[in-house]
């Protein structure tokens, strides 16, 4: 179980501090995905860069399996927004690296990399260099370099907003389901996509605008594989994008004249 | 270059792969470029200098001064200074590479050490930005001091003249590395030694191998004029035997090797690049 009590996170601004994460607590059980959404701007990534032991708050604390989060480690895989490939060593080498920093020689590595590369499609790519591959075949790569590790978390950062719908629909399914049916993993993602998050997700937290907190936590209780079509997948989606676009109105102060979701429009379903 | 309009059904990865393939085959003109250009200069050289609109005796031009070379056996100088001028110029990048290869290897060190701590960094980077715009050849007098006339000093006043503006530079390159790269190999479980090797080295070797690059024309520098002051071996030397002589064939000679070796070796530095340090071209996402 992965889990994080009374978190906050405060920078210091060049005029006054900037409070980024107020408080915020939430638990994700083994074989659990957990979606956060929220309005563009509100912690999300923060909140994940403190999971993943990269930033540090400024009170509060993490747990994994009730042992203390403080600092990074490859049992939490972040795979964040654009890949980061190490641009010096190609594909096999960069899926590698983990395996390396942990001391695994030659062959163990190779063999380890060689498997993974299979499952991510991207085998006959291992000598390739990153500035030769496609933008999802980069996220491919970064994310077969998280999962070789056999993270027991993995803390998804949107990494496939580049990647038209169908494709990151597909990658999702294929990848973070797949692995969390396989070794019981936690997955926590963030997204701004609402009907991602309802076809994906045990639960979704609605995070508040700036700082963050959790406004809402709400269970998903569909099986799967879910219908996107059905009424009550629609109900979820409806619930989850009122309370966001409440969220964005804060932040702008003013309300949105072009984008509102009433119970009157309910045939009209997203795309 | 290819034009930017991919053809349908073919990915960015397959068109990156054909460039690379079309720049293989490119490569000859990489040369045939550099060769047109000094054929045409020569030859208007030849032409203004036939047409006698210019003194030939006081500038010869190279069918004039490449025939004196011809007929001296490719060597100057007479007795104890005779040299020949493949020795001149392998004494004279010697001296240029030694230099410049010791002042690479202790700025690497030095600019990673003072990026590992604050304190030490805030107590050296000002001495290396005081050292840092000495000219290379005011070293010459104290060079001659230490070590006397000769190798020694030539290889000192290139240390001297390349090792601080490097180490600044390496400073300058850890502290642009990708912020995200770091914390991806600290995720990966990279500790904070192996981040120094595993990232930051192979992060701003690209970056500090362009300033060699640039500083290598400091220190050829730096060497002919301590060549032409103090050292009486090497291209420099010729220039100054030339001028004492008013041998014009040699000074022109001299000059003429010169820009041929920087130029050949700047080449060879950037093929080194290309082979060696070619990621920092394809930018980091």
């Amino acid at each position: 179980m992965i889990e994080s009590r009374n978190l906050f996170l405060t920078w210091d601004g060049s005029r006054a501090p900037v409070e980024a994460v107020r408080d915020l607590s939430f638990f994700a059980n083994e074989g659990e995905i957990v979606a956060m959404i929220g309005p563009s701007g509100c912690g999300k990534t923060s909140t994940l860069a403190m999971l993943g032991g990269l930033e540090r708050p400024s009170k509060g604390e993490m747990l994994l399996d009730n042992i203390p989060i403080n600092g990074p480690s490859p049992d939490r895989g972040v795979i964040f927004q654009t890949p980061h490939l190490f641009p010096w060593l190609n594909v096999q080498k960069n899926v590698e690296f983990g395996l390396k920093m942990k001391g695994f020689d030659r062959e163990a590595r190779s063999r380890l990399a060689h498997e993974i590369l299979q499952y991510v499609g991207l085998f006959d790519w291992r000598d390739r260099y990153p500035h030769e591959l496609s933008g999802g075949m980069k996220q491919r790569v970064a994310m077969a370099r998280v999962l070789v590790n056999k993270p027991r978390v993995l803390l998804v950062d949107e990494p496939l907003t580049s990647l038209d719908r169908q494709t990151r629909i597909y990658m999702m399914q294929h990848f973070f389901l797949q692995e969390r049916d396989k070794r019981n993993l936690i997955v926590l993602y963030v997204t701004h996509y609402v009907d991602e998050a309802v076809l994906f997700a045990n639960k979704v937290l609605v995070l508040s605008a700036r700082p963050a907190t959790v406004l809402e936590e709400v269970e998903i209780k569909l099986d799967y594989p879910r219908d996107p079509t059905s009424p009550k997948f629609h109900e979820y989606w409806v619930h989850l994008t009122r309370m966001l676009q409440q969220e964005l109105e804060k932040t702008f102060d003013r309300e949105s004249s072009m984008y509102k979701v009433s119970e009157e429009r309910l045939g009209a379903f997203p795309a | 270059m290819l034009s930017s309009k991919a053809p349908f059904g073919v990915s960015r990865s397959e068109q990156l792969l054909a460039q690379r393939g079309a720049s293989r085959q490119n490569w000859i003109w990489r040369f045939a470029y550099p060769v047109f250009a000094l054929v045409v200069v020569w030859l208007m050289w030849e032409l203004i200098s036939y047409s006698r609109l210019i003194d030939t005796t006081i500038f010869p031009p190279p069918s004039q001064f490449l025939r004196y070379l011809w007929r001296e056996d490719f060597s100057i100088g007479i007795g104890p200074d005779q040299m020949g001028i493949f020795g001149a110029a392998v004494a004279t990048l010697l001296r240029a590479m030694a230099g410049l290869v010791i002042g690479i290897i202790v700025a690497l060190t030095l600019g990673l050490l003072i990026s590992l701590s604050e304190i030490p960094s805030r107590l050296i980077m000002p001495l290396i930005q005081f050292a840092a715009p000495i000219a290379p050849i005011a070293w010459l007098p104290l060079g001659i001091l230490l070590f006397g006339i000769g190798d020694k000093t030539a290889v000192f006043i290139v240390f001297m003249g390349t090792v601080f503006i490097l180490t600044i530079a390496t400073v300058a390159a850890v502290q642009n590395v990708d912020r995200d790269l770091l914390n991806v190999a600290a995720s990966l479980g990279a500790k904070r030694r192996q981040q120094w090797r595993h990232v930051i080295l192979p992060a701003i070797l690209p970056q500090v191998f362009t300033f060699v690059r640039i500083n290598f024309f400091a220190a050829w520098m730096a060497v002919l004029a301590a060549e032409m002051v103090g050292i009486k071996t090497g291209l420099g030397a010729m220039i100054m035997i030339g001028r004492e002589s008013a041998n014009f064939n040699l000074i022109l000679i001299g000059m003429f090797l010169i820009g041929a070796c920087g130029w050949l070796i700047d080449s060879g530095l950037a093929l080194l690049q290309e082979k060696l340090f070619w990621w920092r071209a394809w930018g980091q996402d």
